[in-house]
């Protein structure tokens, strides 16, 4: 499974591989980052489905959903199920992404458009889950994914973010 | 039906866009998982709408047992978007809506001379591609039950899953 650390930050993280400014959503001057995956655990880190993310990706805008500083429900916990049951049926955004907290907790997730109306973020089901923000990130961090084929819910593997590419990946 | 469509044989990895218009790959769709492929007349027929209730009752149980469902027939992105979203089904719909691969597969249904459909069809296939079952609904009966959906999917999933017998694990 390919994933990577993710994380929000008030100021830029210099170990960062990759770190972007946000704006919106009293973000005024926040800053979207990720580290590789053999990295230690970065301050408020949370792993993304590498996909997600795109060292040559536009400009971007996206519904990001996080779980409060205490801690997130369980990854399993039925609301999350259900939100991902939705993701799988409603039009698939330019990507998304959950987010785990300490492998087994639900940490939010991300879902990407490149225009601030796009329906798809309105329409984010895992924000339904916890507050989600809206932010516009710059250019060089959010990429394009194909939608999962679906039925499936489940990670493939304890501790990677949904959807994942597969076992083998 | 291509006389080679039966188990034990690849099946052609299809290029189709899908249901949302992403360009998409058989292969790709598989992704190391077992696949049930359909190919389906069209919304308007009945007996694909009863078939799909019974694959939608089996969709509690796939999504959560690593296994994907691909449907196909002739009909537009749009409007396989439609019917999936009515359906209530969460998994990928292939639109070849040019006829691409309909004689290629020799699965056009050739009493159906208004719509040009595919021929109702079902093939189990490993991740590879290698058929484990095929079924040739054009009459319902023809069509796998979930119990034999099941059964097929418990043979892919044993052969592919090394843990299969976690008990046998450090022997």
């Amino acid at each position: 499974m390919s994933w990577l650390w993710f994380a929000l930050r008030d100021e830029r993280p210099p170990t960062a591989s990759i770190s972007v400014e946000v704006s919106g959503d009293a973000h005024s001057a926040s800053y979207l980052a990720v580290w590789p995956s053999d990295a230690k655990r970065p301050k408020r880190g949370m792993r993304i489905d590498a996909r997600a993310i795109d060292a040559d990706g536009p400009p971007a805008w996206v519904s990001l959903v996080l779980a409060p500083p205490s801690g997130g429900v369980l990854f399993d916990d039925p609301a999350v199920v259900e939100a991902t049951r939705r993701a799988l049926a409603l039009p698939w955004p330019d990507a998304l992404s959950t987010l785990v907290l300490e492998g087994y907790r639900f940490g939010g997730s991300i879902t990407v458009a490149r225009t601030p109306d796009d329906p798809r973020l309105d329409a984010d089901p895992f924000a339904t889950v916890y507050p989600t923000l809206r932010l516009r990130v710059g250019a060089g961090l959010l990429g394009s994914m194909p939608p999962p084929v679906g039925p499936g819910i489940q990670r493939y593997g304890a501790g990677n973010p949904w959807p994942g590419k597969g076992f083998d990946s | 039906m291509r006389r080679d469509l039966t188990p034990g044989n690849l099946f052609p990895d299809l290029e189709l866009p899908d249901h949302g218009g992403h360009g998409r790959t058989l292969s790709e769709l598989a992704g190391g998982d077992p696949v049930l492929l359909q190919f389906f007349r069209g919304w308007f027929c009945p007996k694909e709408r009863a078939f799909f209730a019974s694959l939608l009752q089996l969709q509690s149980e796939a999504e959560v047992a690593y296994t994907r469902f691909v449907s196909v027939s002739v009909e537009t992105t749009e409007t396989q978007a439609a019917f999936r979203a009515g359906l209530g089904a969460r998994w990928t719909f292939l639109s070849d809506h040019e006829r691409r691969y309909i004689d290629e597969l020799e699965l056009r249904e050739t009493s159906d001379t208004l719509y040009n459909p595919y021929l109702p069809t079902v093939f189990t296939l490993y991740p590879d591609l290698k058929i484990q079952a095929a079924y040739n609904g054009y009459w319902f009966w023809g069509r796998p039950t979930n119990e034999e959906l099941r059964m097929d999917f418990r043979a892919i999933t044993r052969a592919i899953r090394r843990n299969w017998d976690v008990a046998d694990e450090g022997r």
